[in-house]
């Protein structure tokens, strides 16, 4: 029965790739406005957007495209993405299997869809009303008529041909799952009746952006409401939405999603170790690492609405059995995760102590203070390292064995009398230094070859010790303020600001501070602020990324 | 073994990162979760796992033939073919039924005569001196210790079942890769009142059962520091008390102890129950431990578990049940629990012990004292079974 309608499925993928998916050719908009930007949408939009409207047991199988990270986030390199053949074909398998699963037998009954006098016949009024109310959804606007007919003829020809009305059903909702507009966020603009001549982001875009950014899925009926009614051009309208938003339980997820993204967890998908040196890592190990991580600042910065500057020095966080052998402490609950407060006698630095940032950022073997120093100032300081010179000699850092410069800091120290390295190596080296009695895996130690570790360190002048001297000092530094800030505008916007926004940036850092630096407050102001929505400067002739230190490939870097 | 004994000084290094502050009841604790659990069967050959050997001078036990095995006066040769035909699939069904009048001997070996169990005939075995005489028994392989009751080693000690090096005998592999795969997990405390671990008159070593499995490190091996929750069971908890000299722990009185045994399959005894039990635990450099735990285990627990599924097991490990049932009898050396004939035979384990950490069965607290735990109430009224009174009052009234 399916295979008669195979043909319809190939001719959608057909008609999909005609669309201009392949070969990074700019998606087709069938809204009447000007396409400002284009964002592939994330793994994480794309399965949250499955769950909200068919549920979250819909099962996603496939593997997605790689995300490209630029300007230190992977959401300013979604607009440059485009989809290869390969990855189409997965999103058109998973968009089978998705459409296989709505339309189960078992299932169909959970979608408000109407039920077809006779289900060996099509009926067009079903598909109609379905294609326009899921792929509202889907598209983040509504639909054409162009685009529902095409739909309906689809399902109508397959399903008909099948003799079974929920094949057509299925057919229609792969092929809104393929379709370019519901692959990619495309930003588009109307005129703006309160400026002659100018144009602004229209509802359905600014609708977007907020829920990609405060919930990391798709609009809700009441967001595209709003977004239909104009109350997203108005003031007190956005206003009313973004309190709902920020209101509800789904603004983890869009903290998860941002934070997944600022901290580089991309990471974890390569991330290996030596296990004759590490016995105890394991993928359970670095999946509850990341979970670890994402419950700490969302309990910390959204259910708490803590100081953000407190990630750096707190010592509560969350364990799991697994993470408690890794910690050496033992789990006592019956829960899978339990509340933890790092003793007071252990270095802690809140989240740059957890296994997380020490073990993406370091070598498989070995600690690498450089690693971690760089990622500091990158993550968290927004700071960019140029990457190191082509012919720079790592083989007094690579030799572990030398009886004569035992600990990381001593091959590190020769390593950076060279004067080609000295001058970046004192900007991270410090940083990383401070780190030390973590190894590779984050767990705590007190030598290394058996030779006591030094953890003292000194930056810009500022003297400090260990792990907690540097949770201190990142917690004092302004320019931590200043990144969050940034990478939260940056996220939501989908570029790199530019000059022209650096006023803005400073004022929102200075809010950001006088609210006492509260994510919910600071993602509050920048979604409510004119830049968020403001179109983009006009682009100058294209240029290639900056280059900055690679901290994703293990062999560069000391 | 004496290879993994450290020093005193190393201990106490070693002993430091597991020692709990100063609790309640202990100065000192140290858990541990039996990452191996085999009984301790000293190999007498220099190499191979079945070799001859000092121990076993035929070496390990030959397979039976099951012709001979199945050759009765009520069964023919084209019979006993059609058994033991692969895809007929008959064996299993009646491989035991081989008495003289059908009787199936693996419920009733005494039906057949004693087909010989080619014992352990060496000098040498690990355990205790259980009946406190130094001048019956074996000798230690290392020479330490004298007047070594270990009869089930005697009786079953050339049976391929356990015999092999350590961590090496074929039964040993089948059972530990169960336990390890999550089966359960044997927990073993150990907890001092004194400040010095290594040298502590008043000890205290627990054993329990928990329900948590062990995870592997990615060798293979069993992560250390992994937390466990004590299961209440009164089947598998018990103390002996002990004292530390040197690092090394002996008891210092003959307790009965019960544990969970290694065995992995529904049909053998969950339960492990030494009479007049001895513990011995040796730490090593790597902050792992060593123990052998040693007594006298009813003779009838050792053969259940063998007699179910016996065909099975006897093709497995090529031993002819009623030979290791006439062995049991034969060697058995304790009368036990005031039986008038001999029940019970002594008998030895080695624990190959990793770091853990223990919690209360509640899950609210670390255990840092070796005690017994009440058994746990049923968790509510309805999961409560009736009792059969009330339930046979209920038919009747209908």
């Amino acid at each position: 029965m399916k295979t008669a309608a195979r043909t319809v499925f190939a001719a959608m993928a057909l008609s999909a790739a005609s669309l201009g998916m392949f070969g990074g050719a700019v998606p087709a908009v069938s809204s009447e406005g000007n396409m400002v930007a284009t964002r592939r949408l994330t793994e994480t939009q794309y399965r949250h957007t499955i769950a909200d409207l068919f549920g979250a047991d819909i099962a996603v199988n496939g593997r997605f495209e790689p995300e490209r990270r630029e300007h230190g986030l992977l959401a300013i390199g979604a607009t440059k993405l485009s989809i290869t053949g390969a990855g189409f074909d997965q999103y058109y398998s998973m968009a089978r299997t998705i459409s296989d699963q709505v339309f189960d037998e078992k299932r169909r009954g959970k979608l408000p869809a109407c039920v077809p006098t006779d289900p060996r016949k099509v009926e067009r009024a079903c598909v109609e009303g379905f294609v326009r109310t899921y792929g509202e959804r889907l598209f983040r606007r509504p639909l054409t008529d162009a685009e529902v007919a095409a739909r309906v003829a689809g399902a109508e020809r397959g399903g008909n041909n099948a003799a079974d009305h929920f094949v057509g059903m299925e057919l229609a909702l792969t092929s809104l799952l393929v379709a370019p507009e519901y692959l990619f966020r495309i930003e588009t603009t109307e005129a703006d009746p309160k400026r002659r001549g100018a144009r602004r982001l229209d509802g359905y875009t600014k609708a977007s952006r907020l829920s990609h950014l405060l919930w990391d899925t798709t609009p809700d009926a009441e967001l595209l409401r709003a977004a239909r009614a104009g109350e997203l051009h108005d003031k007190k309208g956005l206003e009313r939405q973004v309190e709902r938003m920020l209101a509800s339980p789904k603004t983890e997820a869009g903290v998860r999603a941002f934070f997944s993204d600022m901290l580089q967890f991309e990471f974890f998908e390569t991330v290996t170790k030596d296990v004759t040196v590490y016995p105890k890592f394991s993928a359970a190990l670095m999946e509850s690492a990341r979970e670890q991580t994402l419950r700490t600042l969302v309990d910390h910065l959204v259910t708490r609405n803590g100081d953000y500057r407190d990630i750096f020095t707190s010592r509560s966080t969350f364990i799991n059995r697994q993470l408690a052998s890794a910690y050496q402490t033992p789990f006592i609950s019956d829960a899978d995760w339990v509340s933890y407060t790092v003793p007071q006698e252990r270095e802690a630095a809140g989240v740059i102590t957890q296994v997380t940032f020490l073990s993406l950022f370091s070598h498989p073997g070995r600690s690498s203070p450089t690693k971690r120093g760089v990622a500091l100032n990158e993550v968290f300081l927004c700071e960019e390292t140029p990457i190191p010179p082509v012919d720079v000699d790592f083989s007094i850092v690579n030799d572990v064995a030398n009886p004569l410069l035992k600990t990381n800091r001593d091959r590190l120290l020769a390593h950076a009398t060279e004067e080609t390295c000295a001058g970046c190596h004192n900007l991270s080296d410090p940083l990383g230094l401070a780190l030390e009695r973590f190894d590779s895996l984050g767990q705590h130690r007190e030598t290394e070859n058996g030779q006591p570790i030094d953890v003292s360190a000194s930056l810009e002048g500022k003297k400090f010790t260990g792990a907690t001297g540097l949770g201190l000092l990142m917690h004092d530094n302004p320019r931590a303020a200043r990144c969050i800030v940034r990478n939260v505008y940056a996220y939501g916007v989908g570029r790199a600001p530019g000059e022209a926004e650096e006023r803005y940036l400073s004022d929102q850092t200075k809010a950001f501070a006088r609210d006492g630096y509260k994510l919910p407050a600071l993602l509050r102001r920048v979604v409510t602020s004119d830049a968020f929505f403001a179109l983009p400067p006009v682009a100058p002739a294209a240029q290639p990324p900056a280059r900055v230190a690679s901290i994703r490939t293990p062999g560069d870097q000391p | 073994m004496k290879t993994h004994l450290v020093a005193f000084g190393a201990l106490l290094a070693l002993a430091a990162p597991l020692s709990i502050p100063a609790a309640a009841h202990a100065g000192w604790s140290k858990a541990y979760v039996a990452e191996w659990f085999e009984p301790a069967f000293y190999y007498g050959a220099k190499t191979g796992i079945i070799e001859p050997g000092a121990d076993c001078p035929a070496g390990t036990n030959k397979e039976p033939d099951w012709f001979d095995l199945l050759k009765t006066s009520y069964r023919t040769d084209e019979e006993i073919k059609v058994i033991l035909d692969p895809e007929k699939s008959q064996k299993n069904r009646v491989g035991g039924i081989r008495g003289p009048n059908k009787e199936n001997v693996y419920i009733q070996p005494w039906s057949v005569p004693d087909p010989g169990m080619p014992e352990m005939t060496g000098s040498l075995a690990y355990g205790f001196d259980l009946d406190n005489n130094p001048a019956t028994g074996f000798s230690s392989p290392d020479g330490k210790y004298k007047g070594i009751d270990n009869a089930y080693y005697k009786a079953a000690g050339c049976w391929k079942a356990w015999r092999g090096p350590a961590r090496n005998a074929h039964h040993a592999l089948y059972v530990n890769d169960g336990m390890r795969d999550g089966v359960m997990s044997v927990m073993v405390i150990i907890s001092g009142d004194g400040s010095d671990p290594a040298n502590d008159p008043n000890v205290t070593v627990g054993f329990y059962l928990s329900k948590d499995k062990m995870v592997k490190d990615a060798n293979g091996g069993i992560t250390k520091d992994f937390t466990f929750k004590i299961d209440s069971d009164q089947r598998f908890q018990s103390l002996i008390k002990g004292k530390t000299v040197n690092g090394v722990l002996e008891s210092t009185e003959q307790a009965d102890l019960k544990l969970r045994d290694v065995e992995t399959a529904g049909f053998f005894p969950a339960q492990l129950l030494l009479y007049n039990g001895k513990v011995r635990i040796e730490p090593q450099a790597d902050g792992k431990a060593f123990a052998t735990v040693g007594g006298y285990r009813p003779i009838n627990d050792y053969w259940t578990g063998w007699a179910a599924s016996g065909t099975i097991h006897e093709s497995t490990t090529h031993v002819n049940l009623p030979a290791y049932w006439y062995a049991l009898q034969r060697n058995a050396d304790l009368a036990a629990a005031g039986a008038e004939r001999k029940n019970a035979i002594s008998t030895a384990y080695h624990m190959y012990l990793t770091p853990a950490f223990l919690i209360a069965p509640d899950a609210k607290s670390q255990v840092t004292t070796a005690k017994l735990y009440p058994p746990a109430p049923p968790a509510t009224a309805e999961a409560a079974p009736r009792p059969r009174a009330e339930l046979n009052a209920g038919q009747a009234a209908r």
